[in-house]
């Protein structure tokens, strides 16, 4: 696979700033009172978030682009990009309650963000799902794409109605919110530098994925005209 | 009249006409109901919950599975005698197309809760009449809210393999902020209390996926 | 302390499984590449006995 001076550049600056937010996020940023160290979970937690949702907006944007020009390589990057979304999704969903454990005392809690990531969760595996599913190879594009941009639409609400529900049934009383006050500069920078960070490392796999579905898309093609030719003779 | 409104009703009367006749789907479904709520009453009372709060949820329960069923059903009954090619073929916007389904799935849906609402208030001892309004419009839009999604989806899974498993399956993710809003504004409506902030929510539900829907089902229906 | 490193690690072993991943679908790819290289050559070869 030939790697281009943009794929080098990226990879570097994916490099570094991991480097830097690791940094931050165990070292530089101070530990928080109650929590202790625990609380540098945190950082990758959310920062993990971020990209999921970058992830899913993109789905959006991929597949309306499909659906204005039936171009199949909107539809393989936004295939790529809900895959990766799943990925991050999964960190969420897993680091949260390991973080919850030592916080909260229990593994889980249907608080909102928590609720809200489960639903995005499925909603990606549906998306991606649904491909295997079609059996019809020049459907498969239009109807994934219709899905997602529905998916897409929904997320917002999903975090819309978990918050608006946990202000009428206010949550139990529990050793330390999650934003109990990002006091220290220092703790802002590790955020904003491990969100920075996750981020490039969509951007990072994302490029592979999609260079890996457009190979494949280049072999199939390739496939055919030889079976064409093999006909001849 | 204009060929949208002509084509929108005749879609409307279609389904309702046919959903009168055989009146399968809405029976089954009825059924469906009631098995659940007993189901519901035993599952509370042996772990101690108070049966009596759970109202609200289980009317939404309900109404989830049998919207779920009745969905799937509807639209399967679309496909025999190639149905659906007409469908595809007539000349509206595939947007209005979408709209009469919307309106049909809607109003047998709303026509399962008025039945279910008398077995609500006899199980649950719910007094109805504290809020009729609000509990009203919680329901209108909280079933607008399932149905708009549910009707998009059950095209996208019938081009699948296995439709019937799938559609829940895809759907349900896609209908949560409808059934919880549904759920909280008609437990706040049940308790004689103003669910505003819900409704609010439920009406900008509605409207962007109608729109939604209204936009997308065009690409739907291609062959 | 454990449940940091813990977090940590989960971090990177779930964006390991998708790498593997990748590089398993690039394993089958390289395949595929394989099996379209042997018919050609076969192609090649019926063609020279053909004009033969």
């Amino acid at each position: 696979m030939k790697l281009s001076i943009k794929d080098l550049l990226i990879f570097t600056l994916l490099t570094v700033t991991m480097e830097l937010a690791l940094i931050w996020a165990l070292q530089i940023a101070p530990p928080d009172r109650m929590q202790g160290d625990v609380q540098r979970i945190f950082y990758f937690h959310l920062g993990s978030i971020w990209p999921g949702f970058l992830a899913f907006f993109y789905v959006m944007y991929g597949s309306a682009r499909y659906l204005a020009g039936r171009d199949l390589h909107w539809d393989r990057k936004s295939l790529a990009s809900g895959e990766i979304g799943l990925v991050f999704c999964t960190i969420v969903l897993t680091t949260g309650p390991i973080w919850a454990k030592p916080t909260w005392g229990v593994w889980w809690s249907w608080d909102a963000r928590l609720t809200s990531t489960v639903v995005l969760w499925l909603i990606f595996l549906g998306y991606i799902n649904l491909r295997h599913y079609i059996d019809d190879e020049s459907k498969r594009p239009r109807i994934s794409a219709i899905l997602g941009i529905v998916g897409a639409c929904v997320v917002p609400f999903v975090y819309m109605s978990t918050r608006l529900f946990e202000t009428q049934h206010p949550k139990p009383v529990i050793m330390g919110d999650e934003d109990s006050g990002i006091k220290d500069p220092n703790m802002t920078i590790a955020l904003v530098l491990a969100m920075a960070a996750f981020t490039l490392l969509y951007i990072c796999l994302w490029r592979i994925a999609v260079t890996q579905f457009q190979a494949r898309d280049r072999l199939d093609k390739l496939k055919t005209r030889l079976s064409l030719l093999e006909d001849e003779y | 009249m204009s060929p949208v409104v002509s084509v929108f009703s005749a879609m409307l009367h279609k389904d309702l006409r046919r959903e009168l006749r055989s009146r399968e789907i809405f029976i089954s479904s009825f059924l469906f109901s009631i098995i659940l709520l007993t189901v519901i009453y035993f599952a509370s009372t042996s772990s101690g919950v108070k049966y009596e709060l759970m109202g609200a949820g289980a009317l939404w329960l309900c109404i989830t599975f049998s919207g779920t069923i009745g969905l799937n059903r509807t639209h399967q009954s679309e496909m025999v005698n190639n149905c659906y090619r007409g469908l595809i073929l007539s000349p509206a916007d595939g947007g209005w197309l979408y709209l009469a389904k919307v309106c049909s799935n809607w109003l047998l849906l709303s026509a399962m809760e008025v039945l279910l609402l008398p077995l609500i208030a006899l199980f649950f001892h719910v007094d109805l009449l504290q809020s009729p309004g609000w509990l009203a419009l919680s329901l209108l839009l909280g079933t607008g809210g399932f149905v708009a999604v549910g009707t998009l989806v059950v095209v996208i899974t019938a081009n699948t393999r296995m439709k019937d498993v799938l559609f829940p399956v895809v759907q349900l993710p896609l209908v949560v902020p409808a059934l919880i809003a549904g759920v909280n504004s008609t437990e706040v409506a049940l308790r004689g209390q103003s669910p505003w902030n819900w409704i609010q929510f439920l009406l900008a539900l509605n409207v962007v996926f109608l729109s939604v829907g209204f936009l997308l089902y065009e690409f739907l229906l291609e062959e | 302390m454990s449940y940091l490193v813990a977090a940590y690690s989960v971090v990177w072993v779930v964006v390991s499984i998708y790498i593997f991943t990748l590089i398993r679908r690039n394993r089958d790819l390289d395949k595929t590449v394989e099996t379209l290289e042997a018919r050609i050559a076969r192609l090649e070869s019926e063609g020279l006995d053909r004009t033969e």
